[in-house]
């Protein structure tokens, strides 16, 4: 027998014994919806997007499975992220140009954060995606790189222990993989989350798209098809201005930045009218009455919709207080894993190598801290349940 | 019959065996005593997802000894208790290990049996393709695998009906377990949030994939793993089948 029979014969015999090979390697480069497929061929999935940006909180899973991004060899990083579908298609396109394995976790087509805070993300679906892509097989090391808004959800520590692997959380966002995987270094910029005129422009759509869907029907069944479609319109205005001028808009809470320019809209509608046809209309409680609602739904809303400050809706539907953290002087080693996977900055060193929290009015309660730290010294005053802050997943 | 409903009631693993007796009409416990009868004293058998350790029980009582794992912290809690209360403990361990991880945790031809009832249909596709190879691996030659799940029926007719009746299913448990999630809200707060979050819920209900899906071919993939298919049975209209096989 030939070496080449033997070696054929070795991989018979290894296939046969570890059973059938797994389809899950099928993708090479950027998903086939992404920009790079051309203009027209994107078109196909437009309809797609538009449901995931109007409605960005409902889930969109795709298949969890491996994606190799150019052409990987056996010292190629290894990612990790969730099977959002557009999650996944966002990062594939940041990666574009990288050689490196990405890994997509089963996590019920919820996003990295919400899914790691609704305990959708966990250290279960890392085991499952390691094993059903075998990507041990693929790799020498054994490093994963999470992304480091997962940290609400998945220990660290507990990823070792339990899968053999060394985990490391990368940046917030994808576009700084690249830079990460080259200079191995987390900066100050790449491990704090931000809320640029684009985004919070993204998230003003996805309040409106969920604001509709939910409270549409009051003034349908109040007003009409009309209520409704000016309750659509207006909500839609309110949340261009909302989301676009959120840290200019004074006012200590955000229903108060609301009234800024509820108040004046509902003051300038009656009076608009009165100027224009001299009398006033049914039309103009409708729409009164349409503007308040709005205000106050687009004011109660808006945190919970920014990656920046404590959901609203969390406290008012399931009860959950603000967190209380504290650190216990004693128990602190200095590792500065809090500081380190804390989306805001509520932490800061001290003379003697230790942290403290800081900044607690920052905290946002997404608890990244409390699951990370390995001597437990980050406690939280009001003992809620670790798991579930907020309606995350 | 709906595995799918049982979602709502692992919330609460003291009531869990009480519910799936109901919701199984019976049958599950028809099928447990079959599978008893196949026990040996001495015998070594592994329980993939084995709940509150119901079925591990009865079998350590029968004189085998049982390993049973299961993903679900609160559940192997449970089955711990249980056990201590039932005197077993020194014969069946309850651990808590994620099904794919077999092969790291256990020994080639470690066991006898390798045993699991309705945990397939909680796994994807490809998560039981990579497990049956694990399987096989662990038990030890001529060794039996042992597997009790939900199908899809091979009739046109009880597929067409199961389909309907799977989908009224799925809609209860889903509103179930967000129903179970407020469940400390009064009930003012209960009916509001179902009253503005119910277009949000229906809607994501109908992009999410299922908690839990009937297996499909079960016979075709068992041999594609590397075993022999030596008997089959359907109960509940071939909506749920106890499939036996030995490793060839």
């Amino acid at each position: 027998m030939s070496v080449a029979n033997g070696i054929a014969a070795e991989i018979a015999a290894k296939v046969a014994e570890t059973g059938p090979q797994l389809d899950s390697i099928e993708m090479h480069g950027p998903p086939p919806d992404s920009i790079h497929a051309g203009a027209w061929r994107g078109l196909r999935f437009l309809p797609k997007r538009i449901f995931q940006t109007v409605f960005r909180s409902v889930p969109y899973p795709t298949r969890p499975r491996l994606i190799r991004i150019g052409s990987p060899n056996r010292q190629s990083p290894v990612l990790v992220t969730t099977n959002y579908d557009l999650t996944v298609r966002r990062v594939c396109r940041a990666l574009f140009g990288m050689d490196c394995y990405l890994l997509v976790a089963p996590s019920g087509g919820i996003d990295v954060w919400c899914a790691a805070g609704g305990g959708r993300f966990t250290v279960d679906s890392i085991i499952s995606i390691l094993k059903t892509s075998r990507i041990a097989e693929l790799v020498d090391h054994r490093r994963l790189v999470l992304p480091e808004l997962c940290a609400n959800g998945i220990n660290m520590f507990e990823v070792r222990r339990r899968t053999g692997w060394t985990a490391v959380f990368g940046p917030v966002e994808a576009a700084d993989v690249q830079e990460y995987v080259t200079t191995k270094k987390r900066t100050e910029k790449m491990i704090r989350v931000t809320f640029l005129p684009r985004e919070r422009l993204e998230m003003g759509t996805a309040m409106w798209g969920s604001l509709s869907l939910r409270y549409s029907i009051f003034p349908f069944l109040a007003f009409g098809p009309r209520g409704a479609a000016w309750f659509v319109a207006i909500l839609a205005a309110f949340s261009a201005i909302m989301s676009l001028a959120c840290f200019q808009l004074p006012g200590k809470t955000f229903i108060q930045k609301a009234a800024v320019f509820g108040l004046p809209a509902m003051l300038a509608v009656p009076l608009g009218q009165l100027w224009v046809t001299g009398h006033l209309s049914w039309l103009t409680f409708e729409i009164e009455t349409i503007l308040l609602v709005a205000t106050y739904f687009v004011g109660a809303s808006f945190a919970s919709y920014s990656p920046l400050w404590q959901c609203g809706y969390s406290k008012l539907f399931f009860g959950y207080p603000d967190l209380e953290l504290s650190i216990v002087e004693e128990d602190c080693i200095g590792c500065k894993l809090c500081d380190q996977v804390c989306p805001v900055e509520c932490f800061s060193p001290t003379a003697d190598g230790k942290v403290v929290f800081s900044q607690p009015d920052l905290c946002e309660g997404c608890m990244a801290c409390l699951i990370q730290c390995p001597t437990n010294a980050i406690i939280n005053e009001i003992a809620v349940e670790h798991q579930r802050l907020s309606q995350c997943g | 019959m709906a595995v799918i409903l049982m979602k709502i009631f692992e919330e609460s693993p003291r009531k869990f065996d009480r519910w799936m007796h109901l919701l199984t009409f019976g049958r599950l416990q028809q099928i447990r005593d079959e599978i008893l009868q196949t026990v040996q004293p001495g015998s070594r058998f592994l329980e993939i997802g084995c709940g509150t350790g119901a079925l591990a029980t009865m079998l350590a009582q029968r004189g085998a000894r049982v390993v049973g794992i299961d993903v679900s912290d609160k559940m192997i809690e449970t089955a711990r208790e249980k056990l201590e209360e039932a005197g077993l403990s020194g014969q069946v361990e309850a651990r808590r290990l994620h099904g794919l991880q077999l092969e790291d945790a256990f020994l080639a031809a470690e066991f006898d049996h390798v045993l699991s009832v309705l945990a397939l249909s909680e796994m994807t596709d490809d998560e039981i393709d990579c497990l049956l190879p694990q399987c096989r691996k662990v038990l030890q030659p001529r060794g039996k695998l042992i597997l009790v799940d939900e199908v899809i029926p091979d009739k046109f007719f009880s597929r067409a009906v199961y389909g309907v009746y799977r989908f009224i299913a799925r809609l209860v448990t889903y509103l179930g377990l967000q129903a179970a999630e407020i469940k400390k809200a009064s009930l003012l707060t209960k009916v509001l949030y179902f009253l503005i979050e119910l277009p949000l819920i229906l809607l994501t209900f109908l992009v999410v994939p299922a908690a839990t899906h009937p297996l499909f071919r079960l016979e075709q993939r068992v041999e594609r793993s590397g075993f022999r298919v030596t008997s089959s049975k359907s109960y509940l209209g071939g909506t749920l089948k106890l499939l036996l096989a030995e490793r060839a």
